[in-house]
């Protein structure tokens, strides 16, 4: 089994083969899922060196763990949900939040007075800006299960297992995440005006 | 006849209606009955809209060229770094886990050697102190040994028990007299010869040398019986008025 797998293997496979001793079986995995694992975490926090940290830490957890991996959901979830439980415990760690805050706020400035910049990109960096901040802004629950559902498109059953809560409840934390981005755009932008 | 949802459960679903996520017909429906039924329902659905048109605006700058590329090896150099740390450590507590019965093996060796020592001293010490000497009122001398029972009528120790008398020279001639070297005996014989005092412990002896004798002095204990008996008394109330 080990000596036919390869990226396209079933992750059942992959992980079998890993068990039987083929160690290499693992950058199988890893070069599987590294993409997405790195931008689920860098959607988290942001920041690409803290993504990159953040993203070695869970393929080293992943090869430690995976010979106790059972199957019992299946791998991505498996991994997905290391990923989002390493970032958001990075972002309590290292309070991102705040820091990352000042340096928006100073780039915001920075921005407007700047006055070699056309309209557009003006307001394309600004916006881009204001919406990290705004997403940095969201609590824990409503900025995983923005990140997971907008950008990842993760169905509502997969993101109650990875955050380990029930189904209900997440639509509500969609909404009021989007409401939430939505209005903080709208009160910096007539801060800026 | 389609579902029935409520207002609430319609604007939870408005950010998926927006993002084209809804497969259900009847919940697609709906939405599109309550835009155009609830002003309120409308703007809520536009404001979304602009948030959602807003947030697709903004990308995430990408990543190092080759980032992707050299992942694979980082993670496999951490890897290999924590195996031979585990190694260590495995290897580590496997010395460990040998040496600390070892170590308390010795350390119980050594503590039970020196408390062995310890009391082979105490013991040595009280053998070679059993010795003692006390008048009592009726002017008997005791010791352990019950060697001299009776003093005569002048004080003098009187040997009761001949055969023991050997004995008691020996012990404190043992006891009190250091290990001697050649000049060290030639000193003592000098001055027994010179009457003077038969205890002459050299300068040159240790502590241990006055109370841990050996068996080397036989020609003490021939000197002694040379004595006549009144200087035997002699040298044995000297032994006795020093108290020792």
């Amino acid at each position: 089994m080990s000596d036919y797998i390869n990226i396209d293997s079933d992750d059942k496979d992959i992980i079998e083969s890993f068990k039987n001793g083929n160690k290499s079986a693992f950058n199988y995995i890893v070069l599987k899922y590294q993409k997405k694992i790195y931008w689920l975490i860098r959607k988290f926090v942001l920041d690409h060196d803290d993504a990159d940290d953040i993203t070695q830490e869970v393929f080293l957890k992943l090869y430690k763990s995976l010979f106790d991996f059972r199957g019992d959901s299946a791998l991505y979830t498996y991994i997905y949900k290391m990923a989002v439980n390493y970032s958001l415990n990075h972002i309590k760690k290292h309070k991102v939040q705040l820091t990352q805050m000042k340096d928006i706020d100073s780039e915001v400035y920075k921005l407007k007075s700047n006055e070699t910049n056309s309209d557009d990109i003006f307001d394309n960096k600004i916006n881009s800006i204001i919406i990290k901040e705004a997403i940095m802004k969201l609590p824990e629950q409503q900025r995983a299960v923005f990140n997971l559902r907008f950008y990842e498109e993760m169905p509502y059953d997969e993101i109650a297992e990875i955050l380990g809560t029930s189904v209900g409840g997440l639509k509500a934390n969609y909404f009021h995440a989007f409401k939430k981005i939505q209005s903080y755009l709208n009160e910096k932008k007539n801060k800026i005006k | 006849m389609g579902k029935e949802f409520k207002t609430d459960e319609l604007l939870e679903n408005l950010p998926d209606y927006i993002n084209g996520k809804i497969e259900d017909v009847d919940l697609k429906n709906a939405i599109n009955h309550e835009l155009t039924v609830n002003q309120g329902f409308k703007n809520e659905f536009d404001s979304l809209n602009k948030a959602l048109k807003n947030i697709n605006r903004f990308a995430f700058a990408e990543p190092p060229v080759n980032y992707f590329n050299n992942l694979l090896p980082q993670i496999n150099d951490k890897i290999n770094a924590e195996s031979n740390i585990f190694n260590f450590k495995k290897s580590f507590s496997a010395i460990w886990k040998f040496a600390l019965p070892v170590t308390a093996v010795i350390l119980m060796f050594i503590g039970y050697e020196t408390f062995i020592n310890n009391n082979e001293y105490i013991n040595n010490f009280k053998s070679d102190s059993q010795v003692v000497l006390k008048n009592d009122n009726s002017g008997k001398i005791e010791n352990d040994g019950n060697i001299y029972k009776d003093t005569d009528a002048n004080g003098n120790l009187e040997p009761t028990e001949p055969e023991n008398n050997d004995n008691f020279i020996s012990n404190m001639t043992k006891s009190f007299y250091p290990r001697q070297t050649d000049t060290d005996k030639n000193k003592i014989t000098d001055a027994e010869e010179n009457n003077n005092i038969a205890i002459d412990i050299s300068e040159n002896a240790s502590d241990e040398d006055v109370f841990f004798s050996n068996e080397e002095e036989p020609n003490i204990e021939q000197e002694f019986e040379k004595l006549n008996s009144e200087e035997q008394n002699k040298i044995l109330n000297e032994i006795k008025n020093s108290k020792f």
